[in-house]
């Protein structure tokens, strides 16, 4: 399923009817996860995070008028900050501990064997300010157009759009750069 | 430098996000195969009760202060009455007080948050959402000039009727 048929409620009706919730989930969960992990502290943090918008979703608004695609976008978001300030009561014990932990992998290896550039551009991404960092994924994952990134962010579209071509261009700009 | 990114674009299209591991799927089936909570908007009180508190004692000021500064004008008149010779430079502190009178009230909304959907009851779907005001009450004199501002935080937690299509 392409996102195009999440922006279309009747075919997603029709569609969610017909397939199990778990389809449309392992086939749209990645990139909301990716989407979840620019705003949580780890990796445990954004499964909560979309498994709290997802059910919410699921049950009560995918029936409802608009596009759920951006409903679901918002409703993860709105999750994650939920999260983030719940979360910061945390001790300084628990931050360290998370802060210790292994990265985890935001995408899959690479099966041709370039799995080093794969870790060069995730962590090129990675890097960058997380006001770029989540208009790229949304751009590039999510499909989203800058209006609707905008909607997402709270910011008019022209912005998002900047900070697409700063994160883009530090980007090149690091993966061009010789290696240290 | 250009600002044509179609090569990087394309490069970054190539990477997979990782897939949803199994784990969340299954702690997902559970939470789906739970009939959903269904909080009455009397379980609710927790994130009502505060805010409703601080407006209703906000209410309640605002009433007063005409009787509070009536109060205080009549005590000024009386001892004006007393003692003609008395000027409103050496008047009491409450006399003083008493000549600021409220002249505006402002709210600003500054915070808009759609918190979801909530059951009103078993059959009941509706969105809640909350608003962040700042309310400003200014007091002057209108003869010395001297004005009092008082700002306080308030939020109002309303809900819209869902149906579904």
């Amino acid at each position: 399923m392409h996102r195009d048929d999440l922006n279309d409620g009747s075919r997603m009706e029709e569609s969610s009817d017909h397939e199990p919730w778990t389809q449309w989930l392992r086939q749209h969960g990645p990139r909301l996860l990716l989407l979840a992990r620019q705003w949580t502290r780890s990796a445990a943090d954004a499964e909560d995070v979309v498994q709290d918008a997802f059910v919410r979703f699921w049950r009560h608004q995918r029936k409802l008028p608009g596009s759920p695609f951006a409903l679901l976008v918002t409703s993860v978001r709105r999750a994650a900050i939920d999260l983030g300030r719940r979360e910061s009561r945390r001790t300084a014990r628990e931050e360290a501990a998370l802060a210790g932990e292994p990265a985890e992998a935001w995408f899959e290896p690479e099966m041709d064997g370039n799995d080093e550039r794969r870790a060069a551009l995730e962590a090129a991404i990675r890097a960058l300010p997380e006001a770029q960092r989540e208009v790229i994924v949304m751009k590039i994952w999510n499909e989203m157009t800058f209006e609707e990134i905008g909607r997402a962010l709270d910011c008019p579209a022209n912005t998002a759009a900047s900070r697409y071509r700063y994160a883009m261009a530090a980007l090149r700009r690091e993966l061009n750069a010789p290696v240290r | 430098m250009s600002d044509d990114f179609t090569d990087l674009e394309h490069e970054l299209q190539q990477l997979r996000p990782r897939a949803v591991p199994a784990p969340l799927v299954g702690r997902v089936a559970k939470d789906l195969a739970e009939p959903p909570r269904r909080r009455g908007i009397l379980a609710e009180w927790r994130t009502w009760i505060l805010p409703a508190a601080a407006a209703a004692v906000l209410a309640v000021t605002v009433t007063s202060i005409p009787f509070i500064v009536r109060e205080g004008a009549i005590t000024q008149e009386t001892v004006a009455a007393r003692a003609p010779s008395d000027s409103a430079g050496t008047a009491s502190p409450s006399a003083q007080a008493a000549r600021l009178h409220p002249v505006r009230a402002t709210n600003v909304l500054y915070d808009a948050v759609d918190e979801g959907i909530v059951y009103l009851d078993a059959d009941t779907p509706a969105q809640r959402m909350r608003l962040s005001y700042l309310d400003t009450i200014t007091w002057e004199n209108p003869r010395g000039g001297e004005s009092l501002q008082w700002t306080v935080p308030r939020e109002e937690i309303f809900f819209v009727p869902v149906t579904a299509n």
